[in-house]
């Protein structure tokens, strides 16, 4: 076999599956097309599988639990965090804050993530430098801007970056905050693109009344087994408060954002199943007739004195070429049609995380392509083993 | 088109038809490749068709809904001191009571339990007409809530979805609500809600307005008038939709981004089965071209060669909508599944069959016609020669 192998059979399956040529491209572009959309939901399941895996059992996002029932909605005191703090399991507490505004057009929207110090513990899973914390916290109008976001907006290090909020924002009455780019960080796939500010500069140029609130507290807890029963400790704590809480870890709040997104995860297996069942009949079916027309053609190279063996062989690999060439250009495909930039995409789509193409995907659509041509072969296989070399060259 | 062409049509098409037992494997493909398609694109949509049917359950036209500008049945946004105004619009039918049939709610989501696991439901709050509006709510097990106690019943969807039963109880503001009963109303997406006293939730401070008014029209013409009083009186900043109107609406605002993957996945699939239709009928056409030359010699019109090709790969075609649809069905039909709030069964509606068959066919039509045309340009004596 080996290279001697290829020499010798190669021309031989070439014109087996180029016998009828148009047939053949049909097939490879039926097996292309099924390719592709198996490669975007295999990087669809990967999307969602990764999206889960780094979100963390040991953050917990606590909220208002009842926002409409409060005076100030879904705001909540910052005294909360010292007490969230001392809450037993916990190790560290950070607030947060969403300023949202526009950059220069007022369709581009943009959203200030304002921290504080409790934050560098809480969130340490960003990809930030102790040194770009130091800065942000001692820069009262600094922000730090994920490299997305910096894209977007057209933003580098030591830009001004004027944020315009809506009237009543700010206690000066001023339209606009004036925040300065300190540094540009990488992305971070649980926060998406992010701009982080300064908890404590924005907190006081808000009006007085609504200072001294965060949006949400983000905990750092010792142990992710305890996660649960933690949160149900944050929330006891403030039942009978004037503001009750709700705490979620990040991993159980992903997980329900991923199986009821229209549960589009769980059907990416059927879908991709579907489209390989498919090209399966269609391979089949194709490689069955092209055994059947070329029987005699077999018992001449059986007469040859070729073994069933190579015979089997041969008609593998014929099955298997456009199987092969289809998974390899469908992966491809799929791979390519992710790269498209969100702005070709409907609206909703844009909302999916976006699927993952990996080597991974590449080596099953393969494994799947070699394990379509080898059932698809089969039958035909069979077929051979039990030719008889002299009805077939009789014609009978 | 001739009688006699009719009848070279029929002739081809039986001729078609009688060696489909010979080409049996092919015919199978088609109609298996088909049926993946199918199956795939109206099992996807069958989500959007069950939550438009749970929407339209116990669909009246004589019923409408008033809603705040963000057009949400959710929240508080619908001042309580409007409400007497809106009770007020013409054309809206008085109960036995004499008082009209209109019920101011309110709508707010809810974290039933200590941990939040699974999601939870919506909590809607109904006044005294709740009942009144709808006529199909029945009491299953447990009984109705009394209005002025701190009391809630959960629908059979919630109950299924949430692990909500009587007995259970559900944290409020004030303090722990039991759960006294559970209903189910005639499959309306209600039955992923808990249902509670709207004053009494109201009275609690968990809400402070109206998310909605549902009422009950003298009969479905009398809309126009009702709508157009309440969006022309300037104390009033509502909008109003038939309820049917606003079921379709909320449901293609929910599933829009569903809708689009759906389609998204049913056209590559569809691609895919479209090259393996074209290759199955030029297969079938090439095995048939001596036949076809004959039949050309004796005075067949080209075109009914082609119409008749075209005949049979789209029965083929209807018969794989058929199995997809069927396969659909059997796996899918009924199955109950929770979307963010919303509890319902999935449904292979009568129009999703439709749009199935017209997907089966117009591939059929793409596929089949480059080898039609291909066929009935063949010149005669070629097609006679071949082998």
């Amino acid at each position: 076999m080996g290279s001697s192998f290829s020499m010798k059979f190669l021309p031989l399956v070439w014109s087996a599956v180029m016998r009828k040529p148009v047939e053949a491209i049909l097939i490879w572009l039926a097996v292309t097309a099924s390719f592709t959309l198996f490669g975007l939901m295999l990087g669809l399941h990967t999307a969602y599988d990764r999206l889960v895996e780094s979100s963390r059992m040991d953050r917990l996002d606590v909220n208002a639990r009842f926002p409409s029932a409060s005076p100030t909605g879904i705001l909540m005191p910052i005294a909360l965090r010292d007490q969230i703090a001392r809450v037993d399991g916990v190790s560290a507490v950070g607030s947060y804050y969403w300023l949202w505004g526009y950059y220069q057009d007022p369709h581009v929207k943009a959203r200030i993530i304002a921290v504080d110090h409790g934050m560098r513990a809480a969130w340490s899973e960003l990809p930030i430098t102790p040194a770009q914390w130091d800065q942000l916290f001692a820069t009262p109008t600094g922000v730090l801007v994920s490299r997305k976001s910096a894209l977007r907006l057209g933003l580098k290090e030591g830009d001004t970056f004027p944020l315009i909020t809506p009237p009543g924002t700010r206690a000066d009455g001023a339209p606009a905050w004036q925040f300065h780019v300190l540094a540009v960080v990488p992305d971070d796939l649980m926060a998406g693109p992010y701009i982080l500010g300064n908890f404590s500069y924005l907190d006081g140029s808000r009006p007085l009344g609504s200072q001294g609130h965060a949006m949400g507290f983000r905990v750092a807890v010792r142990d992710a087994a305890q996660a649960n029963d933690i949160g149900v400790r944050i929330d006891r704590r403030f039942t009978n408060s004037s503001t009750p809480t709700i705490t979620i870890p990040d991993r159980v709040n992903t997980e329900n954002y991923v199986n009821s997104a229209s549960s589009v995860s769980s059907r990416t297996w059927p879908v991709a199943g579907a489209g390989i069942f498919m090209i399966l009949l269609l391979i089949a079916n194709g490689i069955a007739q092209s055994v059947r027309e070329r029987t005699t053609e077999f018992a001449v190279l059986e007469a040859l004195g070729y073994r069933d063996v190579t015979l089997m062989v041969l008609v593998f690999v014929e099955a298997a070429i456009p199987c092969l060439a289809g998974a390899i250009v469908g992966t491809g495909l799929a791979a390519a049609l992710t790269r498209l930039p969100i702005r070709h995409l409907p609206n909703d789509l844009a909302s999916l995380p976006k699927p993952t193409p990996s080597w991974m995907a590449l080596a099953t659509a393969l494994g799947c392509a070699l394990l379509l041509a080898f059932v698809s072969a089969v039958i035909p296989m069979r077929r051979l083993r039990h030719l008889s070399v002299t009805d077939a060259l009789a014609g009978r | 088109m001739t009688v006699q062409a009719f009848a070279q049509i029929l002739v081809l098409t039986r001729t078609g038809f009688g060696g489909i037992p010979q080409r049996i494997g092919s015919s199978l493909v088609l109609i298996g490749s088909v049926a993946c398609v199918v199956g795939v694109l109206l099992s996807m949509l069958s989500v959007t068709a069950g939550l438009l049917r749970a929407y339209r359950a116990g669909e009246d036209p004589n019923m409408a809904i008033v809603l705040s500008p963000t057009n949400i049945d959710y929240g508080g946004n619908i001042p309580a001191n409007v409400i007497g105004t809106i009770l007020d619009a013409p054309g809206i039918a008085s109960g036995s009571d004499g008082h009209p049939l209109g019920d101011a709610e309110v709508v707010i989501w809810v974290p039933p339990s200590e941990a939040y696991v699974i999601g939870s439901p919506n909590l809607r709050g109904i006044g005294a007409a709740g009942l009144a509006v709808r006529p199909k709510l029945q009491i299953i097990t447990g009984r109705m809530f009394r209005p002025g106690l701190a009391e809630l019943i959960v629908g059979i969807g919630a109950a299924r979805h949430f692990g909500l039963h009587v007995g259970d109880t559900v944290v409020l503001p004030t303090g722990s609500w039991p759960i006294v009963g559970a209903f189910s109303d005639d499959g309306s997406i209600v039955e992923s809600e808990l249902l509670g006293d709207a004053d009494t939730l109201r009275a609690v401070g968990i809400v402070v307005g109206f998310s909605s008014v549902l009422v009950r029209l003298t009969r479905a013409e009398a809309f126009g008038t009702f709508e157009h009083w309440l969006t022309s009186n300037p104390t009033l900043n509502v909008n109003a939709q038939r309820q049917s109107d606003y079921a379709l609406r909320t449901v293609n605002r929910a599933a829009a981004f569903y809708t689009e993957l759906t389609y998204f996945v049913g056209v590559i699939m569809a691609l895919g089965a479209l090259f393996g239709i074209v290759k199955l009928t030029y297969a079938a056409a090439s095995a048939r071209t001596r036949e076809i030359g004959t039949l050309r010699a004796i005075g067949y019109q080209p075109y009914s060669v082609a119409i008749s090709l075209l005949l049979e790969t789209a029965a083929l075609s209807l018969a794989g909508a058929l199995l997809g649809t069927g396969a659909a069905w059997l796996l899918f039909n009924g199955k109950h599944v929770a979307v963010l709030h919303n509890v319902f069964d999935l449904s292979i509606s009568p129009q999703l069959f439709v749009l199935g068959v017209m997907w089966a066919l117009a591939l059929a039509l793409l596929g089949a016609l480059p080898p039609a045309i291909r066929a009935a340009r063949l010149p005669t004596p070629e097609a006679l020669r071949a082998t």
